[in-house]
């Protein structure tokens, strides 16, 4: 690889001083992709476990919501579920998990909640199979802001290795491995000219004895 | 008593002839068994129904078709009116929970955004046919306006609005408007001396009223809840339902065993046991009440093959709406007929 610094003690000197920074910032990225990666695989599971609960919760509700589509005129399940009962307040805040930012929700619910409470409609006009779906809806929320947390933290996470990962790449191949050619350019480069000077003189020398005798 | 039923002669031979354009079973079991929504619904050409592509509007259109026929046909408009009301009570409803869902947005409650007022009221939750006009109702719960209103209307609507003042709590809406309009039907099927549909809308409260026992119950709702989303004019007296509430819902086939629904109440106990669910006692008690009005078939003179042959129509929209659903979703031809209810003729 073509070197293009001027061979100095200066220069040399500068050299390592910037190749044992590399070298120190290569191994707290390498720390880091470490570290960055359990956290990942411990997410990427939990992120597994939450999808396939809640498709499977999800889909139970959207086949119970269709019976009751089925057997219910639309207009009376638009009425039914208008108004709903329950309000539900959502806060999102950021955690830091290796200078990433990850998203945090927190939701409570206004006012006392029952769990029979989340029915808005009243019975007479509507068919049980509502109750099921409305009920298994209620019950996969929690899971689903959990399920949205954990994923956009896994593909924060994610981009955040690719990054590290590509540092530690171009500090482990790229620039560790020129800092050092540069170097030993620099140091043969040196040597070569102490090399030179010395044999001058030493001709040096030999004329003037050769003068004097 | 002559002349009664003697004016009803011309409207019953029409109704006659229109029992005969009735889907049949056959009909439905081509349906079952067509590939998709756009097959099934080929099978209903040549039918009253006028197909389209949006079967949802086809199946409302028929609605509405249907009761325009019977107004005119009926000797009394008071006949036909009463069945409608119960479109004007479930828009009632619609309007009412669309204005305090947008008066809550102020209040801390819901928020329901900054909806210019006529988009407000969700269109698609509101029937296009019933007795009075969707503006005066809508005049009536929003301005207050209640002097187009017919009586029954504005003592409901000030009843539930007092209610909800109360509760606070949108199921009010719905349990209050429900109560009137069971009351309304059957105090005006008995003032009309209409026996068999008294009868009828007893049956049909009291069996709408042991699945809102089994619901509540499955629901985690207490007696409260219970006795306010009972309907009135059934025969099963509240204070029967409230012996048993605190035991489990199978106490309620004894409590009723001697009655006419036992054989319901049991199987749909059964199924209940078996998977959870309850559309299967649903099912069962749409049946029995479909069968209770084939009666109507053989009375010769009267308003029952009228009310008959309404109804049968309803339940033949509900069918076709279960096979059309069932269609558009891909579900399959057993999952559909497990659903599907009993034909009228």
């Amino acid at each position: 690889m073509e070197v293009r610094v001027s061979p100095t003690r200066m220069q040399l000197l500068r050299t390592r001083k910037r190749l044992a920074v590399a070298v120190r910032g290569h191994k707290l990225l390498k720390d880091k992709r470490d570290e960055l990666m359990k956290k990942f695989l411990a997410l990427v599971r939990r992120n597994k476990e939450l999808r396939e609960e809640v498709e499977e919760k999800l889909g139970k509700a959207f086949k119970s919501f269709l019976m009751a589509r089925a057997v219910m005129p639309p207009e009376v399940i638009e009425e039914a579920i208008m108004y709903p009962k329950r309000v539900l307040e959502f806060d999102a805040t950021s955690v830091n998990i290796l200078s990433v930012k990850v998203p945090k929700f927190s939701w409570a619910e206004k006012g006392e909640a029952q769990e029979s409470e989340i029915y808005p409609y009243g019975p007479a006009a509507t068919a049980s199979e509502l109750d099921f779906a409305i009920g298994s809806l209620a019950e996969v929320l929690p899971k689903m802001i959990e399920l949205a947390e954990v994923e956009k933290s896994v593909e924060l996470l994610s981009a955040e290795i690719e990054k590290t990962r590509r540092r530690v790449n171009a500090l482990e191949y790229v620039l560790i491995p020129q800092l050092e050619e540069t170097a030993r350019y620099i140091t043969m480069k040196l040597d070569e000219m102490e090399r030179g000077n010395l044999t001058r003189l030493m001709k040096v020398k030999e004329i003037v004895r050769e003068r004097g005798a | 008593m002559v002349e009664f039923e003697s004016k009803y002669a011309y409207s019953v031979a029409r109704t006659r002839v229109l029992e005969t354009r009735l889907l049949d079973w056959g009909r439905l079991e081509r349906m079952l068994d067509a590939a998709d929504v756009e097959e099934a619904l080929k099978v209903l050409q040549e039918s009253d129904y006028s197909v389209g592509f949006d079967y949802e509007a086809m199946l409302s259109n028929e609605l509405k078709r249907v009761y325009a026929l019977l107004s005119e046909m009926a000797p009394d408009p008071r006949l036909v009116r009463m069945f409608l009301v119960r479109y004007d009570f479930h828009n009632l409803k619609v309007l009412l929970k669309a204005r305090l869902l947008w008066e809550g947005a102020g209040r801390g409650g819901v928020d329901a955004g900054q909806a210019p007022r006529s988009d407000r009221v969700p269109k698609r939750a509101l029937f296009d046919i019933g007795s009075v006009k969707l503006e005066t109702l809508a005049r009536a719960v929003n301005e207050g306006e209640v002097r187009d209103l017919p009586e029954p209307h504005r003592a409901a609507l000030q009843r539930a609005l007092a209610a909800y003042e109360e509760t606070r709590d949108p199921v009010t809406i719905d349990n209050v408007l429900d109560r009137e309009a069971y009351s309304f039907m059957c105090a005006e099927a008995a003032g009309q001396g209409i026996d068999f549909l008294v009868d009828y809308l007893a049956r049909q409260a009291d069996l709408i009223n042991i699945a809102t026992f089994i619901r509540s119950k499955q629901m985690g709702k207490d007696r409260s809840s219970f006795t306010e989303a009972f309907l009135p004019c059934g025969r099963l007296e509240l204070s029967k339902f409230l012996d048993v509430y605190d035991r489990p819902p199978e106490a309620i086939a004894d409590e009723f065993a001697g009655s006419d629904y036992a054989p319901i109440i049991e199987d749909g106990l059964k199924h209940l046991a078996a998977d959870g669910s309850l559309s299967y006692f649903e099912k069962a008690r749409d049946i029995y009440l479909l069968n209770y009005l084939k009666k109507a078939k053989y009375v010769a003179f009267g308003p029952e093959p009228l009310i008959g042959y309404l109804l049968a129509k309803e339940n033949e929209i509900r069918m076709l709406r279960i096979i059309l659903v069932g269609k558009a979703n891909g579900l399959t031809r057993e999952t559909i007929k497990e659903r599907l209810r009993d034909v009228y003729v």
